[in-house]
């Protein structure tokens, strides 16, 4: 079990040291071709040494997050009746990870996977692709791995329980994208079968869903900011929030956050 | 001979269930003990149950891997978890989206998987009570999950165990159960010394 930390470091340990070892037999063909010139070999070697050195500067550097968080249950009929968008469609790519900067300023990494609807059970998408954001990604030295997102693959056919969160007060900003209700909960990938199959018990969607009364139902655009002042209203009440932190957070509700564009 | 043999296949398969505990994705873990320090705003309660949640992860992992620091931190609103890494170990009370009742981001050193922060959040944007009251998520249950990523499980396979990945409203699931102790069993006496 430990064997992949131990192949990260030998092969991090193999680099440098075929580098080093490759170095001088390179520096010694440049001595050769320009014998005369020794000045010009030791610059060589003083560059590849500064490569080498900001190289493993920048390896050691490297940021790695992870995160996972204990979800809260969704019902298959909390999906039906909650979502804002209850769609089938297939991956057809993946975005560039972008940050978010919350309202408090700190950032955290997104990435959008981009899901071409071909059905459309419960809502009305923004647009025929619509932009699924998850959470994690890649940028420069910092890698985000969130252990709880479903992990989407290109070209493969979803049925997604998707939502909107239309309110601020944390990573949410104000453009057009879909969150995945209930994460893992919400995903079902369609299998050979042509069957629906959630994508982490395996658990075959029930047929009930599409004969739902909830897929009738109109929207309820407004439904989790009134829950998230539900929540804050009895937070308030048990003593987990105080009453500072209540007027936070509800005057938060219309604040969003900022993505930033990656150049 | 045979019969022998399936009765003691069949005595195996029950007295040796599978284990339900992983690891987490990215494989990490603490070598230094952890002490998170709670936001100033918990009440006495919560930080009771907060010490009890590592102190049972303590005892499972057969060392002191996570504790609660007599030191508060005064400011909520800190930046959280990835991308924002400031030395402090934090507990807070943060809004986080709707899907999480609790969230941890831990910064593990990329290639030997050790723990070199990590902050836990209660996400104020859900219901939470000090106990599993009807309708409220109970902040023991919570943070005992979360400390347990800390220390490098991920979610079990059964539904059984704390590790769980789903809880909902008005359950208390407040001891570890012996499937997360053999994790953390494993990991800190078993991979950990390999």
């Amino acid at each position: 079990m430990k064997f992949p930390r131990k192949i990260k470091k030998y092969i991090v340990t193999f680099c440098l040291l075929l580098v080093a070892v490759i170095t001088p037999f390179g520096s010694l063909t440049t001595g050769v071709k320009a014998q005369a010139d020794l000045a010009e070999r030791d610059a060589l070697l003083k560059t590849q040494e500064t490569v080498l050195t900001n190289l493993y500067t920048r390896i050691r550097g490297l940021q790695l997050s992870i995160v996972s968080g204990c979800l809260a249950h969704f019902s298959i009929e909390d999906l039906l009746a909650d979502s804002s968008l209850i769609a089938i469609g297939k991956v057809t790519g993946k975005s560039k990870s972008y940050y978010i900067e919350s309202i408090y300023g700190g950032r955290n990494i997104y990435t959008d996977t981009y899901f071409t609807i071909t059905n459309t059970l419960k809502g009305e998408p923004y647009a025929e692709t619509v932009a699924v954001r998850q959470e994690g990604g890649s940028i420069d030295i910092n890698t985000v791995i969130v252990n709880t997102e479903p992990k989407l693959k290109e070209g493969q056919e979803y049925l997604l329980f998707l939502y909107s969160p239309k309110h601020g007060g944390g990573f949410e900003t104000q453009d057009d994208y879909y969150c995945i209700y209930g994460l893992p909960q919400g995903t079902f990938v369609k299998a050979e079968d042509g069957e629906f199959y959630n994508i982490e018990t395996n658990a075959p969607l029930p047929a009930a869903v599409f004969i739902s009364p909830h897929l009738d139902e109109e929207v309820d655009e407004d439904y989790f900011r009134r829950e998230a002042e539900e929540a804050y209203r009895n937070n308030l009440a048990t003593g987990f929030i105080t009453e500072e932190e209540y007027e936070q957070y509800m005057g938060n509700l219309d604040v969003y956050a900022t993505k930033i564009p990656r150049e | 001979m045979f019969a022998l043999f399936c009765m003691l296949f069949l005595f195996s398969s029950v007295s040796m269930p599978a284990k339900a505990y992983t690891q987490d994705g990215q494989k990490h873990w603490v070598k230094d003990t952890i002490y998170l320090r709670p936001y100033s705003g918990f009440t006495d309660l919560t930080l009771q149950h907060m010490k009890s949640s590592v102190s049972q992860w303590d005892q499972a992992a057969g060392q002191l891997v996570i504790g609660i620091s007599n030191l508060s931190h005064s400011d909520n609103n800190a930046s959280f978890g990835s991308g924002s890494w400031d030395g402090v170990n934090r507990i807070m009370k943060k809004k986080s989206d709707e899907l999480y009742t609790g969230r941890t981001h831990v910064n593990a050193d990329f290639f030997t998987g050790y723990v070199k922060e990590a902050d836990i959040n209660l996400n104020a944007n859900k219901k939470f009570a000090n106990s599993g009251q009807k309708g409220c998520y109970d902040t023991y249950s919570v943070f005992l999950h979360e400390a347990g990523h800390v220390i490098g499980l991920g979610h079990a396979t059964s539904t059984v165990p704390v590790m769980y990945a789903n809880l909902g409203t008005g359950v208390e699931k407040r001891t570890l159960q012996t499937d997360d102790k053999s994790g953390a069993h494993y990991i800190y006496q078993v991979w950990d010394k390999q």
